[in-house]
């Protein structure tokens, strides 16, 4: 299998669950109504490891670190 | 109205043309010298991915300006004078973090052993029927996910110590997957940025037979409290 297309899908999907997961699951809290609840956590979690699995069946690294985009 | 919140930010940095949840305009309250991030929202947003998502791009709206106190999703207050109230209850400890994270961004390693071990996914797979054999397997999934952790622990250690002078904190939670070790966040000062990335792949490039998932540089999710 072409290792670049095998490979691209994977970066998308583990961007999108590690945007999920660190926005439900990270982050000051103000209020006291904050909506996501264990369930929603497990949601993350199951979610993380759909696509860890499928990362490590395609034995890649994943993600790449980038440099600073902010600068 | 109501108001969904996304950050905290010193008040001299205030959002312009940033889009939030469903395209509603974000706006600042201000507070003891403080700017909290708010778009109007009838009621409290329910999680979705597309809502963690416009709650993510507000929050790096931000840290194009200055790293933020990033918000976690779902909170939702009636009014502003409830902001008001909220915020400074916060604002000390809020302008506190903020000094402290001026200038960072987060990077996340996850630890992953392709080798460990997959427990059953429902215990039931492996207790034929008896309470205790159920108990037992709940202890043997314990048992195996705190090992993995322990293990974890050590390496994300090792790899602190490999990036020393890179690093202004780091974190470690567990990762529960199935080959999940540990969730390492390390916050590192933006202009260290390149030095603690090379400093990283070398660190992980020891750790032969392990998965190592990174990304970053994130907003400090996992430092602001």
């Amino acid at each position: 299998m072409n290792d670049e297309r095998s490979h691209l899908p994977v970066q998308r999907e583990l961007s999108l669950t590690e945007v999920v997961s660190h926005v439900l699951d990270r982050g000051a809290v103000i209020s006291g109504d904050v909506m996501i609840s264990v369930a929603g956590i497990d949601l993350v979690y199951l979610g993380l490891q759909v696509v860890l699995t499928s990362v490590e069946t395609a034995r890649e690294r994943g993600q790449r670190l980038t440099a600073d985009p902010y600068e | 109205m109501g108001l969904h919140l996304y950050c905290v930010t010193p008040a001299a940095y205030v959002p312009r043309d940033v889009a939030g949840l469903d395209g509603s305009p974000v706006r600042a309250v201000l507070v003891d010298g403080l700017a909290v991030w708010v778009s109007e929202q009838e009621a409290p947003a329910r999680a979705s991915i597309e809502g963690a998502q416009q709650h993510h791009a507000v929050v790096e709206a931000a840290m194009q300006m200055v790293t933020p106190v990033p918000l976690r999703f779902g909170q939702w207050l009636a009014d502003e004078e409830a902001v008001h109230v909220r915020a400074a209850a916060r604002a000390v400890d809020w302008t506190t973090q903020l000094e402290a994270l001026d200038g960072t961004a987060e990077y996340t390693v996850r630890i992953l052993d392709p080798g460990a071990e997959s427990p059953a996914r429902d215990v039931r797979e492996g207790a034929a029927g008896s309470g205790r054999a159920y108990l037992e397997a709940l202890a043997a999934r314990r048992a195996a996910r705190e090992q993995r952790f322990a293990g974890g622990s050590t390496v994300a250690a090792a790899i602190e110590a490999a990036l020393a002078g890179y690093v202004v904190r780091t974190r470690v939670d567990p990762l529960a997957t199935t080959h999940g070790l540990a969730t390492v966040a390390f916050l590192v000062r933006r202009d260290d940025a390149a030095g603690f990335t090379s400093a990283l792949d070398r660190a992980t490039a020891a750790h032969a037979g392990l998965h190592f998932l990174t990304s970053g540089p994130w907003p400090p999710w996992s430092f602001a409290t």
